[in-house]
């Protein structure tokens, strides 16, 4: 412990928070696609892509929906222009418990055929299994995970009244208004008729002929759902404030609290427009607060093209920071959160910004994937033009995925951390969690029309704590901040549901280095309801399950270590 | 050789074409020629164009008529691959699109044409910074001050790029010599922008007064620029001025209506 005093020290002398916490990791990723047992093409419309409904792709989802202790994968899977109704089906694989997997879709009664895009998993009923709300161009789709019942899926977006019909992205469940139930927010992008495309002519970007939108075209509102229990949902937009003066082009969602009030806040990722904070008033009441805090926009109020979301500490002050994902010839941009009330665009600071320009990011996620104690930054690239080369746009069609690894006060770009950080993909949505139980946080990144690529974490092995959360009717799925003290480190972990269209397991991972095993860790949880609570204990390479109401944690071994 | 500046979008424009009009700074084969240009035209696969041709195409680039300079410049690139200043106006044409990668290889050519040429290393080292080459880009600009120490808008270059890099202090003191020079030669629009640059970095360093002070500057010197009126309100916002934030947002979106208007997805300003 004394190398590490020491090596805190020279750190907050030098002005960083960042702690290592052992000896160099190596960062180190391994494609399993093809032994994993993930062997999947997603559909979304034809190659080459001639509208802009055919450009998403669609969103991944890792969660446990049998309750058997591992993390498994939904794939919402679009469709084709001719029949948006009937494509090949959104996929469900089960984990066998080792990070291989085999389709179960059949079996539990998935039979989702309609243009999917998002997903988004919480436990809307409180049986403490996470159900699915699968947003799609055409009506949205609530399915009640009746596995401890029936071993299915069941379709009750009618009867909870969540159906909408809209052209819907992202989704993100989060009980904002304090009552113990999750509600759902959903994200809308634009008024768009499949069998009547808007006209191509005349529209370019960097002088080269491109497909329609969204400029042009009429963004769609996005929708509250408050959950009224007993099954059903009323729409609360307008009656929460969640209106803004002008709706924006829907594509990501993020609930968190962002001001450490104790209260869920909604941030909206809008494409080519001001991103939304809709400050949590209490009551169920909301107000945009997005352009007075200062996120609405980038350093010099570019209203970009948001489309992954991605909340950390970056500079461990304690409140959350944003970053978000962006079109190429634009940057990424890290909004960090100062105290709470502003948000401050800090993109240069961190060392993301220029060398983001040539990209087209989409999903991403910020996890310490060498377990050394701070969080690095994966961001998933693919341009929307086909037309898209380095000699007329600046950018490539397909693109490398970006690797950040935190050093100091900076990330820096890891290139060599896996052969697919060489390789092109027109990747689109990921999803982050550990799926084969050993503590690391694995990648799962699907590509437009493409495989469903699965990356394994192989970094050198550090000693790792991983926390999960109950409430108190057994709910998984917790919008929540987790807070650890190991040694003279602090971190915090805002679990919130995922980037673009897709869910992270719903788990807080922390790396803490070389650390003994008799090393005592402390942890705070800030619950949805305000309330938090503290526990402690000793061990590392630990799952720990964290009960809301409850004085003591579950802590196992993780099996895969 | 001679000054001139960086025509990037938020400052730049016509205005600067015309600059170098006046200046004389960028004429036709016959008004000014690096010897190996001279030496390669001597012997040319193609008929020289008539004289004036090349100002006939900035001529064009001034009017935003990009396609059509290139539709001029083009075959004459081709039929005169020795011809550095043809090669760096088609690269203009590029540059001006934000289109830099297709710009890149031109400059690059150019350069390798005429290395002496200031302007070419100046516009090549804007265009690898907006292609995030920030060394190669740091480089450039580098080597141009290594011949012109007092090049502002090569200094203010620097001083982004510092930013970039989290050099505050660096990019702090190379925006105050981009403003006391840019002051000196009277280029406002170079003042302009080095002071809300200024602005970010005490911004950084929480101080919100001065910086306000620096973008009010800024937008006395260039009332154009959307983007201060945007930085301008946030720092309003945080000093506790609402008021005063709500009006200058309402200048940034009637100013930024005016220059860039609604319309198709447009790549993004850039410093």
């Amino acid at each position: 412990m004394n190398r590490l005093r020491v090596l805190a020290a020279a750190a907050a002398l030098v002005g960083s928070w960042v702690v290592a916490l052992g000896e160099p990791a190596s960062l180190r990723f391994t494609e399993i696609t093809d032994s994993c047992g993930v062997d999947f093409t997603m559909t979304s419309g034809k190659l080459p892509s001639r509208q802009i409904l055919e450009v998403n792709g669609g969103g991944v989802a890792l969660f446990d929906f049998d309750r058997d202790g591992d993390l498994d994968l939904f794939l919402a899977n679009g469709a084709t222009a001719n029949d948006p109704e009937a494509g090949p089906g959104s996929r469900l694989y089960a984990n066998a418990g080792d990070g291989t997997f085999r389709d179960v879709s059949e079996k539990v009664g998935l039979n989702v055929k309609r243009w999917a895009m998002g997903v988004a998993v919480g436990d809307y009923d409180g049986d403490g299994y996470d159900d699915l709300y699968i947003t799609c161009y055409g009506p949205n789709i609530l399915l009640r995970n009746d596995i401890a019942g029936t071993g299915r899926f069941v379709d009750v977006t009618e009867s909870a009244g969540v159906g909408d019909p809209r052209w819907s992205t992202s989704a993100a469940f989060g009980d904002v208004d304090g009552d113990s139930d999750v509600d759902l927010y959903v994200t809308n992008y634009l008024d768009f008729d499949v069998k009547a495309p808007p006209d191509r002519s005349g529209r370019m970007f960097l002088g080269v002929p491109v497909m329609a939108g969204p400029a042009g075209l009429v963004p769609q509102s996005d929708v509250l759902y408050e959950n009224l229990g007993h099954g059903k949902f009323r729409d609360a937009t307008r009656s929460s404030g969640c209106v803004p003066d002008k709706p924006g082009y829907g594509l990501g969602v993020a609930i968190f609290d962002a001001n450490g009030d104790g209260r869920l806040d909604i941030f909206v990722g809008n494409d080519s427009t001001e991103n939304f904070l809709f400050q949590n008033l209490g009551q169920g009441k909301f107000k945009n607060v997005g352009a007075v805090s200062g996120i609405a926009a980038n350093y010099d109020g570019g209203q970009q093209a948001t489309m992954g979301i991605v909340i950390g500490d970056v500079d461990g002050n304690g409140f959350p920071d944003v970053f978000t994902t962006n079109f190429s010839s634009d940057t990424n941009t890290l909004h960090v959160n100062l105290a709470g009330k502003w948000f401050d665009d800090r993109t240069s600071q961190y060392g993301l910004a220029m060398i983001s320009r040539p990209f087209l990011g989409w999903g991403a996620g910020l996890y310490d994937f060498d377990s050394d104690g701070d969080e690095d930054l994966f961001v998933a690239n693919g341009h929307v033009y086909p037309e898209a080369t380095a000699q007329k746009m600046d950018s490539e069609y397909e693109q490398m995925p970006l690797l950040f690894e935190r050093r100091g006060a900076r990330y820096r770009r890891n290139s060599t951390a896996g052969s697919m950080f060489g390789t092109r993909y027109s990747a689109r949505a990921t999803a982050f969690g550990d799926l084969d139980d050993d503590g690391d946080v694995d990648v799962v990144m699907t590509t437009l029309n493409g495989k469903v690529r699965v990356f394994r974490n192989d970094a050198t092995r550090q000693n790792v704590l991983v926390v999960e959360l109950r409430d108190k009717r057994g709910s998984r799925q917790v919008a929540a901040l987790v807070e650890l003290t190991y040694g003279d480190t602090v971190q915090r972990r805002w679990i919130h549901g995922g980037s673009f269209q897709s869910v992270d397991a719903a788990a807080a991972y922390f790396g803490v280095g070389q650390g003994n095993d008799g090393d005592p860790w402390k942890l705070r949880v800030v619950w949805p309801s305000g309330e938090t609570a503290q526990h402690s204990g000793v061990g590392v390479n630990r799952k720990i399950t964290v009960t809301e109401g409850a004085a003591v944690v579950e802590a196992v071994p993780l099996r895969g270590r | 050789m001679v000054w001139i500046r960086h025509a990037n979008p938020g400052f730049s424009g016509p205005a600067v074409l015309a600059l170098l009009l006046l200046l004389g700074a960028i004429g036709g084969p016959a008004s000014r020629a690096a010897p190996q240009e001279v030496e390669q035209q001597a012997t040319p696969a193609a008929p020289l164009p008539p004289p004036g041709f090349l100002k006939g195409c900035l001529a064009l680039i001034e009017q935003k008529r990009y396609e059509q300079a290139r539709q001029l410049l083009a075959p004459v690139v081709a039929g005169h691959p020795g011809w550095a200043r043809a090669h760096f106006y088609l690269a203009l044409t590029y540059h001006k699109e934000n289109r830099y990668e297709r710009a890149r290889e031109l400059f690059q050519h150019a350069l390798q044409l005429d290395p002496e040429e200031h302007s070419i290393r100046l516009f090549y080292g804007w265009c690898l910074y907006y292609l995030g080459q920030l060394a190669a880009s740091r480089e450039m600009f580098d080597s141009l001050l290594a011949a012109k120490p007092e090049y502002p808008d090569a200094i203010f270059a620097l001083g982004l790029i510092d930013f970039d890099d989290d050099d505050i202090d660096s990019a702090s003191g190379r925006f105050r010599k981009a403003i006391a020079l840019a002051r000196k030669g009277k280029d406002e629009a170079t003042e302009a922008k080095a002071r809300a640059r200024l602005a970010d970095v005490l911004v950084r360093s929480g101080e919100l007064q001065l910086a306000r002070d620096e973008l009010v500057r800024s937008i006395e010197l260039n009332p154009g620029n959307y983007e201060t009126y945007f930085k301008l309100s946030r720092v309003l916002q945080r000093l506790g001025d609402s008021k005063g934030a709500d009006a200058a947002r309402r200048d940034h979106d009637r100013v930024r209506q005016r220059v860039r208007p609604a319309g198709p997805r447009q790549p993004p300003e850039t410093p």
